[in-house]
């Protein structure tokens, strides 16, 4: 562009957190030009290639600038800054004027505008700190998966909405599991977009309905047609359910240009500066560099000449035994000779078909063999991973082991006396601690990838640099950014903020690599390192990178550990499952299962996943995947939590090796007719129907609730209880908003909206329960937690966001319920309900009376089986799963099912409601436990101590995500229970959508670490299962 | 009676030091904690396992960092403030990182929080020091508050400020009276030369106490970055968290109906009535005599349509109420929640249902204290401020409305 023609032009620059775009528009507000380029932190080198493409910014008449980097060079580009938000509802308003609603998807953050008719009143809104529904979740997941820019722009919407739409790292697991599970990459990047869709909705709108015409901005808007039919869809729902007349949802052409755009119209308008550009809100002292001393240096020489680059052996013999690890990020081959040495492997990305990439490792080491003139000899096969299940009947493995003890075994032929075993692999970070050929106890991360490999791939991505000279340029580096702990997302972000901070990306690297022990010491393991064993060793992928095991070395010898490096770390799993394999097949003594190479790369298979293949045997519907391989005569089934689901065609009835389990006991006695309605008390045959969301405190005091509500003579057919939870109650009622709370706080909303939509419902009833009353003693008090007791205020807040009023009329009646005061019980209830219903106050109190009788009627009853089940397990030398949790943990839709699933795996399971007593003593808590003032919290720290006490018990500890009741005792429980030296299961974080994943394998170690707990310490028959017969040769 | 050091810390600038002056005036060793930094942050969640809130991260690094930086053992003064809210716990996490890093002779000392104890507190010879040492920090902060968006060198200020809060702290020390003590400091930030007059736009903090007063990054050094941003800050002070103690012990207890007897009722108003006359000659003497302590009977007004006041947690009802309050006096263009991470009570509650309670009247914005997420923390921020202040422009130039809460003058400091 000629100088002398910009000079009558206007120049809009907008750097936001991964593009820089410009334009330029002439005097009235054209849109003559525009670049666009993708950043990588490189701010300055963008900068340059849009002033080549469109001409140097100081040519035009005037500059404006915007974006989150932006306005930041303002003074330096001599450009008036514009919040980026305002600059895009400046165009839309000139441009779009019927609009009535913006959202606006970027790399980082998203946002949402409700445009007021008077221009004044725009309420906008952006997200916070979590990049949840933007860009940046998109982003990941399309390079993950190698989406094609022509494949995007033909998707269409399709199946079941089945990703996590909290957290953009959760939706990345999900995908890559469903994908794994059969499910097509069209259904998973549908189920993205409506995940996207929903996560904005609720984070955004917060219970205002945006109002058509609706118009979307944004690159994702502009490149994802899918993401427009999502939104379309949302909105058409929500405008129906909420009174509102459809209208269009549209992305307008150059839709990711707006606030460019907005920034060139302020400058031409000539209007003032209207960004404040704000100090740095936080600083970060760096991080000292990995090779800051000689020591450091030393230590890595050794972890250095630890390492095998490939195999140091020839084949001892011709037998060869076959190791397969089918991970979510990697899949491994390995062929270990008669003595366990590797032989050769193969190693290669995931592409989602765990079939296909078996087979694609298969062929590769079977290359390697025609290149040294020889044919494989497999004597033996053994499989691990992610996709173990699907794999195992493919290649007729001769062991499956769960990738823990896979892990395990390897580690073992490593070091015999390993004490902790610390795999950091491509999506997940486990660490075992080891007691002789067993795992004691083991930690697994959740879905958040912060400590893992793929975060550092992705991250070395996208600094442009290759992953082999990740380790050489963060060594080189003399200090290290401090990257925060937790989140990989918060992470991403911190990224760019260093980059704007003018930290070289070798200081990034060297951040990133240290960021791998941190998270793993100070966010994944709750045990301080001072309470585990000495000797450590490194295994899993993100350890082959020698920087990351360098931070770990440095980490873990300030605390006075042993550290050692498995010679090939990242193929530490599939050389675990080849060593299982051979051992297995020798103890048989029979003729290996493996079905041959030929016959693997051959055969014919079929995956399905669809509404069919959903189980539907109970509420919890797990959507199962059926895999047919010719050869085999039955359908290979997976994904059932129990064995009701595990054939196609299902089966009503459980299998006798199903353990008792009282928590799905709970939760019928819970809302069943304990006790006969009393003679002589009110009657009713009409009245107002009574709505009452199964939610929070309702689980534990609906036998006192519901029987004081018959008793006051309303019929059974007026009471009208919300379904247990399931992921598509939750997603109905989320999308209309409400902050950001726990999992089980989210879901009233969801409870409240199904209720609304009855009808019938003219009452809901939603006590706030200030107080609970509990057997434990000691503690300063039994107050509900905060949220628990709030949710009536914040739910019917959120209802009535948008309109001021609740959606329909209905009577809402939210009285404060503290358990432990009687007259006050009783006057609140009286007071809810006298004038509705009619009643006396007699009425009333006998009413309670019998509620109260139901209550202790439940409680006695849940004790006596609790008893039960306990004595004929001791008999039995066998151990009980406690599962200490909150109550609403019974809904199945918040526990997902973890009991059925420990149930069907054979451990009775009862929940700490149903534990007997006790003494007087055994119920009184002590010393700093006694602050205690959540009934929650006292509940748990008393049923920790007493399965720390009881040989034959062992905890299943379960949190939702965010739960900070559960946060403060974390340490406490983790002390107790570690005491007891007895496996536990720790299932934190638990969230709206099931953790396929890693829930498998955390059930299948723990069960195995408690078979080898009950062989050791419970008295009962010697032919028990003791260790795995293949952890030692 | 134990004669190891009490440790004071949590509280921030300037209140820590004064109240730990205000110890030894009364013979007790006390020193303070140390700076609520990011450094102390670092180190707490190193020690604690992941989830706790940011108070609880502070308040361990910073236990943690003096438990080992040489000095002999001391006594954490703590407070269980946050009652049915997970505050109560930290004793748990304060033990078991005080115990991994092998100190466990480092001692917790507790303040009873119960009526009784309160009560108790109040009528002994030390409860009027201390409480004074705590509303003297009041009159302070709020000063270097106002005076901060006016001032040409906010450094200086800042030094200036930090000269005086040693300079009160060393009267405290020596028994002489707060309110003299004040009065001979009036003047200290006179001789600053101030930026000319010109109007700007009003911004109310609301949140838990740790978050509204704990300086620096356990609160996103928020006054100082709006006062550079050319805004005032208002926030309640510290003796309204007292206020509120009192105002607990006067409504039945949690869970009960049965309401205090009279008698207590009537020594808690006069306690009450106390704080607040005091607070009035202390601010009077430290030349802000117009910084108001809101009623909390008030606060439970306003909110009680919304959150009942029965419900209780941390603040419970005060943030909502003051938020209501900021748009009941007019004077305020923005309501500001600075949400201590995993403040159940603050950001699960109140801020979901503050959006619906403002109704749009008063624009309202929630930022999060992790350290996390800098860039969008920022972008909105500099959204709603630029909001803010055209409002503020927008009513400076309105034909009619008082002028005192229009584009007004800056306030006397």
């Amino acid at each position: 562009m000629g100088s002398a023609q910009a000079n009558s032009l206007f120049l809009g620059i907008d750097v936001g957190s991964t593009t820089a775009k410009a334009v330029v528009l002439d005097a009235g507000g054209r849109l003559l030009a525009h670049a666009i380029r993708r950043h990588r932190g490189q701010i300055q080198d963008a900068l340059a290639q849009l002033s080549a493409s469109l001409g140097p910014p100081e040519s035009f008449r005037a500059r404006g600038v915007t974006g989150s980097v932006g306005t930041s060079l303002a003074r330096e580009l001599d450009a008036t800054p514009v919040h980026e938000l305002e600059a895009a509802v400046q165009v839309v308003r000139r441009l779009h004027p019927d609009v009535r609603s913006v959202v606006e998807l970027g790399g980082q953050d998203a946002k949402l505008v409700f445009l007021a008719e008077d221009a004044v009143d725009d309420d906008m809104q952006m997200n916070d700190r979590c990049a949840a529904g933007t860009g940046a979740t998109l982003d990941r997941i399309i390079g993950r998966l190698g989406l094609e820019g022509d494949w995007l722009a033909r998707l269409t919407l399709e199946g079941d909405l089945e990703v996590a739409a909290k957290c953009g790292v959760f939706a990345e697991t999900d995908v890559v599991n469903l994908l794994e599970r059969g499910g097509s990459r069209e259904q998973a990047f549908s189920a993205l977009a409506r995940a996207i869709v929903l996560q904005n909705l609720a984070v955004l709108a917060r219970g205002r309905v945006p109002r058509p015409p609706v118009l979307l901005l944004g690159g994702p808007h502009a490149h994802l047609p899918v993401l427009r039919q999502a939104w379309a869809e949302a909105l058409t729902s929500i405008w129906g359910r909420r009174g509102v007349s459809p209208g269009s949802v549209s992305v307008p052409p150059h839709a990711q240009l707006y606030p460019a755009m907005g920034a060139a119209l302020h400058a031409a308008e000539a209007r003032p500066a209207l960004c404040l550009t704000l100090g740095v809100l936080k600083t970060r002292e760096p991080l000292p560099g990995l090779l800051d001393s000689s020591e450091a240096s030393r230590a890595l020489t050794s972890l250095r000449s630890a390492l095998r680059s490939s195999p140091q052996t020839r084949a001892q013999g011709a037998a060869l035994h076959l190791g397969l690890d089918a991970g979510s990020t990697t899949v491994k081959a390995v062929l270990l000779d008669e003595r366990g040495e590797l032989v050769a492997s193969a190693y290669g990305a995931s592409t989602g078909d765990p079939l296909e990439d078996a087979r694609r490792r298969l062929d590769e080491l079977n290359g390697w063999a025609r290149g040294r003139g020889r044919e494989l000899s497999i004597v033996s096969a053994g499989v691990t991973g992610y996709g173990a299940h699907f794999v195992e009947g493919l290649l007729g493995a001769d062991a499956a082991p769960v990738e823990t003890l896979a892990h395990l075994i390897s580690a073992l032929a490593v070091d015999p006396q390993v004490d902790v075993i610390v795999d950091v692999g491509g999506t997940d970070v486990k660490v075992l601690e080891v007691e002789g050929d067993s795992v004691r106890d083991f930690h697994i991360s959740n879905q958040c990838s912060a400590g893992l490999g793929s975060f550092l791939a992705a991250a070395a991505e996208d600094l442009g640099v290759p992953m082999q000279e990740f380790a050489p340029r963060a060594l080189s580096a003399s200090r290290a950014a401090r990257f925060g702990v937790g989140c990989a997302v918060f992470m991403d972000t911190d990224r760019v903020t260093f980059r704007r901070d003018g930290l070289s990306s070798d200081e990034i690297l060297a951040g990133l690599a240290w960021s791998i022990p941190r998270n793993v010491w100070q966010f994944v393991i709750p045990t301080p390192l001072s309470q585990l064993g000495r000797r450590f060793l490194l295994t899993g992928g993100a350890h082959r990178n020698l920087a990351v095991a360098l931070a770990q070395w440095r980490y873990l010898s300030e605390h006075h550990k042993q550290v050692a490096l498995h010679p090939h770390p990242e193929l530490a799993g599939a050389m675990g499952a080849a060593l299982a394999g051979s051992r297995a097949q020798a103890r048989r003594g029979t003729r290996t299962r493996f079905r041959g190479l030929s016959a693997i790369a051959h055969s014919r298979i079929q995956i399905r996943r669809d509404p069919e293949t959903r189980c539907e045997r109970c509420e919890l519907r797990c959507q199962r995947s059926f895999l047919e391989l010719e050869g085999l005569d039955e359908t290979l089934v997976v994904g059932h939590t129990c064995e009701r689901g595990a054939t196609a065609e299902g089966t009503q009835r459980r299998s006798h090796a199903h353990a008792p389990d009282l928590i799905s006991l709970e939760a019928r006695l819970l809302f069943q007719r304990l006790l006969p309605t009393p003679e002589g008390g009110p009657r009713r045959m009409h009245g107002p129907v009574i709505g009452i969301p199964r939610v929070m405190a309702l689980y534990r005091s609906a036998p006192l609730l519901l029987h004081y509500l018959r008793a006051l003579g309303v019929p059974e057919e007026d009471l009208r209880l919300s379904p247990f939870s399931s992921p598509e109650l939750f997603h109905s009622g989320v999308r209309f908003g409400a902050n950001d709370p726990c999992f089980p706080a989210k879901l009233v909303l969801s409870h409240v909206d199904w209720l609304l939509a009855q009808p019938e419902v003219s009452v809901l009833f939603m006590p706030s329960v200030t107080h609970a009353a509990i057997a434990v003693r000691g503690c300063a008090d039994t107050a509900s937690c905060p949220v628990v007791a709030a949710s009536p205020y914040t739910t019917t807040a959120a209802m009535r966001r948008d309109t001021g009023e609740l959606p329909r009329d209905v009577q809402v009646i939210a009285p404060s319920l503290g358990m432990l005061d009687p007259e006050g019980l009783e006057a609140q209830l009286f007071s809810a309900f006298g004038p509705l219903l009619g009643v006396t106050r007699d009425d009333s109190r006998r009413a309670l009376a019998h509620g109260r009788a139901a209550q202790r009627r439940f409680h006695h009853e849940l004790r006596r089986h609790g008893a039960r089940v306990i004595a004929r397990a001791r008999n039995a030398g066998r151990a009980v799963a406690v599962m200490l949790m909150r109550p609403y943990h019974i809904d199945p839709g918040v526990c997902h099912g973890v009991p059925t699933a420990l149930a069907a795996r054979g451990v009775p399971v009862l929940g700490l409601s149903a534990l007997p007593l006790g003494s007087s003593e055994s119920l009184t808590l002590r010393g700093e436990q006694a602050f205690v003032t959540n009934s929650g919290c006292a509940e748990k720290l008393w049923a920790a101590r007493r399965v720390a006490d009881t040989p034959e018990l062992v905890a299943v500890e379960l949190g939702s995500f965010r739960c900070g009741q559960d946060a403060s005792i974390l340490g406490a429980l983790s002390d107790i229970l570690g005491g007891a030296n007895k496996p536990a299961l720790r299932l934190h974080d638990l969230d709206e959508d099931r953790p396929v994943a890693t829930l498998d394998v955390r059930l299948d170690t723990f069960v195995d670490a408690l078979r080898s707990y009950e062989a050791r310490a419970l008295p009962g028959e010697e032919d028990r299962h003791r260790s795995s017969p293949e952890v030692r040769p | 009676m134990s004669t190891s050091e009490i440790w004071v810390g949590g509280l921030g600038w300037p209140y820590d030091e004064l109240l730990a002056a205000s110890l030894r005036a009364r013979g007790l060793p006390a020193s303070t904690l140390g700076p609520m930094d990011r450094d102390a942050f670092d180190r707490g969640v190193a020690a604690l396992p992941r989830g706790q809130c940011a108070p609880a991260l502070f308040t361990t690094g910073a236990l943690l960092r003096r438990a080992t930086d040489g000095s002999a053992p001391g006594r954490y003064l703590r407070l269980h403030s946050c009652g049915p809210c997970r505050y109560a716990l930290f004793g748990l996490g304060y033990e078991r990182a005080l115990s991994v890093a092998g100190r466990s002779s480092v001692g917790l000392l507790d303040v009873e929080q119960s009526p009784e104890g309160l009560l108790a507190l109040a009528e002994s010879e030390s409860g009027g020091p201390l409480l004074d040492a705590l509303l003297v920090g009041d009159a302070l902060a709020e000063r270097l508050r106002r005076l901060r968006p006016h001032v040409r060198d906010v450094d200086a200020l800042e030094a200036r400020a930090e000269g005086v809060s040693r300079a009160l702290a060393q009267a405290l020390e020596q028994g002489r009276d707060a309110r003299e003590a004040l009065v001979a400091q009036t003047q200290w930030p006179d001789d600053l030369p101030r930026l000319p007059a010109r109007v700007l736009p009003m911004v109310q903090l609301i949140g838990e106490p740790f978050s509204l007063h704990v300086d620096g990054p356990a609160q996103l050094n928020l006054p100082r970055v709006l006062a550079a941003a050319n805004a005032e800050v208002t926030l309640p002070p510290l003796a309204l968290w007292i206020a509120y103690q009192f105002w607990i012990a006067r409504q039945p207890a949690f869970g009960q109906s049965r309401k205090p007897a009279t008698q207590r009722v009537g020594e808690l108003r006069r306690l009450e009535d106390a704080l607040r006359t005091r607070f009035g000659e202390i601010m009077r003497a430290g030349e802000v005599g117009d910084y108001e302590l809101p009623d909390v009977d008030h606060l439970a007004d306003l909110a009680s349509p919304h959150l009942p006041s029965g419900w209780r947690a941390g603040y419970g009802h005060v943030e909502l109420g003051l938020a209501l309050r900021a748009l009941e006096l007019g004077r305020a263009q923005l309501v500001l929640s600075i949400k201590s991470f995993g403040c159940l009570p603050s950001s699960s509650v109140v801020d979901a249902i503050l959006p619906a309670a403002l109704d749009g009247r008063l624009p309202f914005l929630a930022l999060e204290v992790t350290g996390d997420g800098e860039a969008a923390r920022e972008s909105r921020l500099a959204l709603r401020l630029g909001s803010a202040r055209r409002m503020a422009e927008a009513a400076s130039l309105a034909p009619s409305g008082d002028a005192a809460t229009t584009g007004r003058a800056p306030r006397a400091g």
